[in-house]
């Protein structure tokens, strides 16, 4: 019975190759976007799970409740307050992890790379696996970690235990001797460890004046609670440990951790905080399922359609004495093979587009048979009940036929006008997903567009962007750079600010007093800039003018002193002006200092589009004593050859710190990465999940033009002309789809609305992708049936007709 | 060997009854070859759809050699099926994706305590209507009067009792058709009973005994000496 089964299984898949292929190719594809977007949702939410006990991990994260801007979470914390944690609570255990670029000296050559200074504790959060080497004493002055791809990249080889490596960081340039090898870090991690050693009071002397100082934050903090309840009662403590020790902040007698509260973030769920990433991730992962449920729709009414041509088939057998038993088995069985064979083939895509995912992604999905062995498992079991569910109809359905009856007739039985109805509603809701898919994908990738292309109120292009903020550099080594980036040819300006494209951090300037005596506030950012600051990024002015030398704007050193200030429009908006006008002129007070606004500009964008527009003040320095960021505007060369040009010019001025140069259209890129990525992800199930429901749509429509062979023969005969014919035939297959587009357009546009809300600045939805889609979702299938009816309404109506 | 006893069949729709036989009694002795004779719709087929226990009776007893196939339960009635009976139509019945040797081993597959060689019992059943050169072919590469001798084999392969044939060379020219009924004839005379229905006189004549039927009621039964 069972060779009986594999050989008419082989037999229908090598004889209606069309319809097999359309089968297992629907089916393949659809399971291969749903495990490539599993793979990339468990990547996503599996972010430092690698990290043994995991669980037990804590950040302690700021929120920030400021006048005047919505709340804010960050996941940083003041240097300090770990010391202060461990005064109030001495069994604590934790560890900062404070993050430097550091300049490895390789001989002459400079390398950037990224360096974590660690308290002692830090084995007791992260326990990671060394390759060599071991964690006794592996945390002490005067050593460092780093990880076998560091070893290799400055070795050639992993046990390099004992070694000296030369490393500049804030501490200065020194020698370290390698103390321990880590093994590498996972993809799935927001924390790089490549070389580690310890936080020493010298490493961060650059902060003494912020390493105590509550509202600022400079590094991460995390501790370690073993229970749950652990972990509840040290944070129900907290908002008084914020107001014991951050008591001098307090203002007006109000408790400080209004303003700035302590949070337990768990590990975990740090890489998901955001929750539009969340979101994205979970609307991914729905996506993957959604084209899995259309391949399976559509498998299901390809599979039970096929199975209705076979219904004489079934009554031979039953008069050859099969039992309903013996047929169910054997469809049962047919489907079970179709279904399996579509796993491995499905897989096998999903091998062969990894590589290419993850190089386009920048991300690390792979498909690991041995750990994810639960996963794989569950897919096949989802794949074997979708195959039963595939058998299951015509095993029914079919071996329920009266064979007498089958026999009688020349025609094949249908299943009745439930089993077309119930086709229908497959179509229906295979191209509702399919219509709305191709909107959002749409959206999507408009917004993504409308991002790259808003106005971020300056010039991107011809802006060159490099972080001086090495601190190997002095006053006058950041001046020789400028000096020599100015004499390149095709730079027209050189300036620099401490705040540029790309800063995830700000300064927060406190909160500020507006005019009049009303005593209310808001809160500001502020920057400082040099000479052509504004010129350089193409800042535009809207009254006022900009700040420079020449007009006294150098900002006094003493607290009590009153200073010049250009606002931005948000500022504006934020400090209660109506017009730019009536900003200018004015006076704010920060603390003791006077700020007198000189000039409003439209506002300078240099973060994630995604975020509310910063309310900025900036003031005028001749020189920024650190966190140096220089931008260069140049004209008439190409992007790679000012990149050569600023690079050697970089190289002749300080040697041994390494040039990074951005442009400004990379530093934004990061941004959109992550929705890129996402969109792109989408998009390409969007197009397999259209595919699959036109190949099924095509296999409907096949079958049902051969089904109603007859019917067209006898229309024939009584005189309907080819174009009637067609126009029956293309108009039965076009109602699904049409009521597909009314369950489509409003369900799309609800996620549509809803995606684009997180956007601070976002495109409006037109009608225009409601109308592509929805056209080209009629147009396609109108096409593809249309292709079946013309060849029906041209067959001679007598060989269909003979047969009856 | 069959005893129909009082059988009736009546059809029922949503407003319409329809009476396709009434009151048949018919006995049918081992060896004989007997031929249904009736105008179109007369409950012809449906009658050898009984014997044939793929339609059920309303009322009226069936027995076969001494079992009460009326009240047979569907898995009884599968395995009489596959054990004592081969079916032969008019449109062949063929499976279009299997090969003539793979249609005619179906005869075989629902058949349980199987004894001998399947693939001798095909070779031989193929001999027998002389189809052994086309086993590897489908359907449809045959003529007409090579695929209801395939379809024959497939109906013997099993040594059945009793062989059902509905209009038999109704989809044949005569030249087939006439090959057809040697075949049957020589089964017959193998000892094998054939029940045939048929619109052809000079084909019932050929058989030991017509059965006449019209609407629903047989009208005549003659037994004769074959020519």
């Amino acid at each position: 019975m069972i060779k009986n089964t594999l050989l008419t299984f082989y037999r229908v898949t090598v004889r209606h190759p069309l319809y097999a292929g359309l089968n297992l190719l629907g089916l393949s594809f659809g399971i291969a976007v749903f495990v490539t977007l599993s793979l990339y949702a468990h990547f996503e939410t599996s972010f430092e799970s690698w990290v043994p006990n995991a669980d037990k991990i804590y950040d302690v994260g700021i929120l920030w409740t400021l006048p005047g801007r919505p709340a804010q979470q960050s996941t940083t914390s003041m240097g300090g307050m770990l010391d202060q944690m461990h005064e109030d609570y001495p069994d604590l255990v934790g560890t900062r992890i404070l993050e430097f670029n550091a300049t490895v000296h390789l001989g002459s050559d400079v390398v950037q790379e990224k360096e974590q200074l660690v308290d002692p504790d830090f084995f007791k959060l992260f326990d990671l696996p060394l390759a060599a080497g071991s964690k006794q004493g592996a945390l002490e002055p005067g050593r460092i970690m780093l990880t076998e791809s560091m070893a290799r990249k400055y070795f050639g080889r992993v046990d390099v235990v004992g070694e000296t490596l030369r490393l500049s960081d804030d501490e200065g340039a020194l020698n370290y001797t390698v103390s321990a090898v880590l093994r590498d870090i996972p993809r799935n991690t927001d924390r790089n460890f490549d070389f580690v050693r310890l936080l020493t009071p010298e490493s961060h002397k650059l902060m003494n004046d912020y390493w105590m100082h509550w509202g600022s934050a400079s590094l991460l903090t995390f501790v370690r609670f073993d229970t749950q309840a652990e972990a509840d009662h040290f944070q129900a403590g907290l908002d008084d440990f914020v107001d014991r020790k951050g008591a001098s902040e307090a203002r007006n007698g109000v408790p400080y951790h209004t303003s700035e509260s302590l949070h337990l973030l768990k590990l975990r769920n740090l890489h998901l905080r955001d929750k539009q990433s969340a979101a994205a991730v979970v609307t991914l992962a729905l996506v993957g399922l959604l084209s899995f449920f259309v391949a399976a729709i559509n498998f299901i009414n390809l599979s039970t359609a096929r199975a209705g041509m076979r219904a004489r088939e079934v009554a031979v057998r039953r008069t050859l004495g099969a039992t309903r038993g013996d047929l169910r088995l054997q469809f049962l069985g047919e489907a079970l093979l179709m279904t399996l064979a579509a796993l491995i083939a499905g897989l096998s895509i999903v091998e062969l587009s990894l590589p290419i995912i993850n190089a386009t992604g920048g991300l690390g999905l792979s498909l690991d048979y041995r750990h994810q062995a639960g996963f794989l498992a569950l897919l096949t079991g989802g794949v074997l009940v979708l195959g039963l569910l595939a058998g299951i109809y015509p095993a029914m359905v079919l071996s329920g036929f009266q064979p007498a009856q089958v026999l009688a007739s020349s025609r094949s039985p249908s299943g009745g006008r439930f089993g077309m109805r119930v086709r229908e509603a497959l179509v229906v809701v295979q191209f509702a997903v399919v219509i709305a898919f191709f909107v959002l994908t749409w959206g999507f990738e408009r917004q993504i567009d409308h991002m790259k292309s808003a106005d971020l109120g300056f010039q991107r292009s011809g802006l060159m962007i490099v972080r001086a903020d090495d601190p190997a550099m002095t006053l006058a080594s950041v001046q020789s750079v400028i000096t020599a980036f100015r004499q390149v040819p095709g730079v027209s300006l050189a300036s620099v600010s401490n705040y540029a494209p790309g800063d995830e951090s700000y300064t927060s300037g406190g909160n500020i007093k507006l005019p009049g005596d009303t005593g209310a506030e808001t809160n500001l950012t502020y920057a400082a800039v040099g000479p052509d600051f504004f010129a350089t990024y193409g800042a535009r002015l809207v009254v006022g003018r900009f700040l420079d030398e020449a007009h006294g704007d150098e900002t006094p050193v003493a607290e009590d002193s009153s200073e010049t200030i250009v606002i931005g429009r948000k500022a504006m908006q934020s400090i209660g002006f109506r017009t730019p006008e009536e900003a200018l002129g004015k006076t704010l007070r920060q603390g003791k200092r006077a700020l007198q606004i000189v000039g409003v500009i439209e506002d300078l964008n240099f973060r994630s589009p995604k975020d509310e527009t910063l309310p900025m003040f900036y003031y005028f320095h001749r020189e920024l004593k650190n966190n140096q960021i220089v931008a260069i505007r140049y004209d008439g060369v190409a992007e790679p050859e000012m990149r050569r040009r600023l690079t050697d010019a970089w190289r002749q001025a300080v040697p041994d710190v390494p040039a990074k140069l951005v442009s400004a259209d990379e530093n934004l890129d990061q941004y959109y990465k992550p929705d890129r990525n996402r969109s792109n992800l989408f998009s390409a199930g969007a197009v397999v999940a259209a595919l699959v429901g036109c190949i099924g749509l095509y296999g409907m429509a096949a079958f049902t033009a051969s089904r109603r062979m007859l019917e067209v023969a006898v229309r024939k005969v009584l005189g309907a002309s080819r174009r009637m014919l067609i126009s029956l035939l293309v108009g039965s297959f076009l109602r699904p789809v049409l009521i597909a587009n009314l369950v489509a357009v409003p369900v799309a546009y609800l996620v549509l609305s809803k995606w684009l809300i997180q956007f601070n600045d976002h495109i409006g939805i037109t009608a225009v992708p409601f109308l592509v889609g929805g056209g080209t979702a009629i147009l396609v299938a109108a096409a593809t049936v249309g292709m079946l009816a013309w060849n029906a309404a041209n067959s001679a109506p007598g060989r269909a007709l003979r047969s009856e | 060997m069959i005893a129909l006893k009082h059988i009736s069949r009546l059809y029922r729709s949503d407003e319409i009854e329809t009476t396709a036989l009434l009151d048949v009694n018919l006995s049918i002795n081992r060896g004989e070859f007997v031929a249904i004779m009736g105008p179109s719709g007369c409950g012809k087929s449906t009658l050898l759809n009984i014997l044939g226990t793929i339609d059920r009776p309303t009322t009226g007893a069936y027995m076969f050699e001494g079992a009460d196939l009326a009240t047979m339960s569907e898995a009884g009635l599968a395995e009489h099926r596959a054990n004592h009976l081969g079916f032969i139509f008019q449109s062949f019945n063929l499976v279009d994706d299997l090969t003539i040797r793979e249609n005619i081993e179906l005869g075989l597959l629902y058949r349980k305590n199987l004894s001998g060689s399947r693939k001798a019992m095909v070779e031989e059943a193929m001999d027998q209507v002389g189809i052994a050169h086309r086993a590897r072919h489908y359907p449809h590469q045959l003529s007409g009067g090579q695929q209801q001798r395939a379809a024959i084999a497939r109906a013997i392969v099993g040594a059945p009792s009793l062989l059902l044939a509905d209009e038999p060379t109704g989809n044949l020219d005569s030249e087939n058709g006439h090959q057809v009924m040697e075949i049957l004839k020589s089964l017959n005379a193998g000892g094998v009973t054939v029940i045939m229905v048929t619109h052809s006189q000079s084909q019932a004549d050929q058989a030991s005994r017509v059965v006449n039927i019209l609407d629903g009621r047989m009208v005549l039964s003659v037994n004769r000496v074959p020519a």
